[in-house]
């Protein structure tokens, strides 16, 4: 299965959704997502809730999101993420990161 | 009549261009030849003097001479040309062919091609999959105009260069990766007195050779550092970034035994020297007497201690940041002790992980295949069929194991 990604503007908030397999093959689909959000955003939220699968280059992708976020000084996290995607999350020890707490 | 006549050797002087460039014949001929057989019959067709492919370096961003006919020293020096300057670096930027009727330092920034006192010049992108992988050009010194027809003839001549080259430069990188890996990745990791050791990587179904690695190395100390580490990315380039966080984890282990800090020290550098890489690693150091095992996670998955007994336990040590995520992120060190017969196993996540079922349904059927005394050769063998041998992973796989025997 592929992925799809839509961005949601309102308010300085870009959301964007993130629907499908997150991996190695659909993870630069989301970077420019992320990059063009960025932009114009002064806070960028990442929902997970509709992703089904995600592995470790998927979480590089959130990872280099949260970068291209910080080099423009626009606040980032990574929500709603469930299940398979939430224990792959944890077990990285990455949960937090992305999700904004500070480390 | 006169048009007529004209129209009808015009599409018989067409035909007979196209055969030329795309001649069966060309199939049989290494890449180099073939590129400047395609080079001689293009200048031919054309009446041109000079032919050049330039090939994209992606790294450097600039157009490097790989063939030319008429032109020969343009390779011979290793011409580069960045893209968006000079005349083949305004093709590569646009991706659109371009003509010339005056080559001057106005409009080519390459001495040899106004040393060759070229007047006029066309050129066109070579593209595959939409990607400017290089430029082809050709140049003439008496002035003249390059034609509609000419500029089509080049595309065609671009577009059997450019498959020839991708075929050729895939079948390079999957032969230097997989050269790359095995020589970082011995298969019989070096012998320490009084531990069983066995490895193994298979690459994935989907990714091939990738980023992951094993190592097990006997400090000065007699520490003995075993690693496990899984570099994103896939194919030459996640091995090329996996061969220097290997040596690089491999010295800062020598100033300490401390897993966090060689750790930490890891990050620092990959933070800097390779702000793009991530990765994920296990590092785990067994003291001299090999009773006790100290152990910092980067991201990565659990490590599996079997008893000698046989029983199975995944060791639920703090998992810190993958490296390579957060400049300075704080790591820990967590210790275990290792009883005689007990076995040490560690691998990357492409063992456990699957589409259809959650990760830590896989940690468990990863538990369960590691439950049987035994050795360390039979124990991998064991865990690569179970895991692996009904469904082939798409990511590549590292596993280590190391039993102590003494």
């Amino acid at each position: 299965m592929g992925l799809s990604v839509a961005t949601d503007r309102s308010g300085g908030v870009a959301v964007v959704t993130v629907t499908g397999d997150l991996d190695l093959a659909t993870g630069p689909r989301l970077d420019e997502e992320i990059r063009a959000a960025v932009k114009d955003a002064t806070e960028v939220v990442v929902d997970l809730s509709e992703v089904r699968f995600l592995d470790s280059a998927g979480i590089a992708s959130l990872v280099r999101g949260r970068k291209a976020a910080e080099a423009r000084g626009v606040a980032y996290r990574v929500d709603g993420a469930a299940g398979m995607v939430r224990q792959v999350l944890e077990l990285t020890g990455i949960l937090g990161h992305l999700a904004g707490e500070s480390v | 009549m006169v048009n007529w006549r004209v129209a009808a050797e015009g599409s018989e002087e067409r035909l007979r261009r196209i055969q030329t460039v795309t001649d069966a014949a060309l199939s049989g001929l290494q890449l180099d030849d073939l590129l400047v057989e395609l080079l001689e019959r293009t200048r031919e067709l054309l009446a041109a003097d000079t032919a050049t492919i330039l090939l994209l370096d992606p790294e450097s961003g600039e157009l490097v001479a790989t063939a030319a006919v008429g032109i020969e020293e343009e390779v011979r020096q290793g011409v580069r040309i960045p893209v968006g300057r000079g005349f083949a670096g305004r093709i590569a930027a646009r991706a659109e062919p371009i003509t010339l009727d005056h080559v001057g330092r106005d409009t080519v920034i390459n001495p040899i091609l106004i040393d060759k006192r070229l007047t006029s010049m066309a050129g066109v992108p070579m593209l595959a999959a939409g990607r400017v992988i290089g430029v082809l050009h050709v140049g003439s010194v008496a002035g003249r105009v390059f034609t509609d027809d000419d500029v089509e003839l080049l595309r065609l001549v671009a577009d059997r260069a450019s498959l020839a080259t991708q075929a050729r430069l895939s079948q390079i990188e999957r032969a230097t990766t997989l050269a790359l890996q095995r020589s970082l990745l011995p298969a019989r990791p070096p012998a320490v007195e009084g531990l069983d050791v066995a490895a193994r990587y298979i690459p994935g179904a989907e990714v091939g050779v990738g980023g992951d690695w094993y190592d097990l190395f006997e400090l000065p100390s007699g520490h003995v550092g075993v690693v496990v580490g899984d570099v994103e990315g896939s194919g030459l380039r996640a091995a090329v970034v996996m061969g220097r966080i290997r040596s690089a984890l491999r010295a800062y282990a020598l100033e300490t035994a401390d897993p966090a800090r060689v750790l930490t020290r890891l990050d620092r550098k990959i933070q800097l020297f390779e702000p793009n890489a991530m990765a994920t690693v296990i590092y785990a150091v067994i003291n001299p007497p090999h009773t006790r095992a100290a152990v910092s996670l980067a991201g990565h998955l659990p490590p599996v201690l079997i008893d000698r007994r046989g029983n199975p336990r995944l060791v639920r040590s703090p998992v810190d940041l993958p490296l390579g995520v957060y400049p300075g992120a704080a790591r820990r060190t967590s210790r275990f002790d290792f009883k005689l017969g007990t076995t040490m196993l560690l691998y990357t996540d492409g063992l456990v992980e699957r589409r259809d079922r959650p990760i830590e349904d896989g940690l468990e059927v990863l538990r369960l295949a590691a439950r049987r005394p035994g050795g360390a050769q039979e124990l991998c063998t064991r865990i690569a069929t179970v895991l692996l041998g009904t469904q082939a992973s798409s990511d590549d796989v590292a596993i280590l194991a190391v039993r102590r025997t003494d």
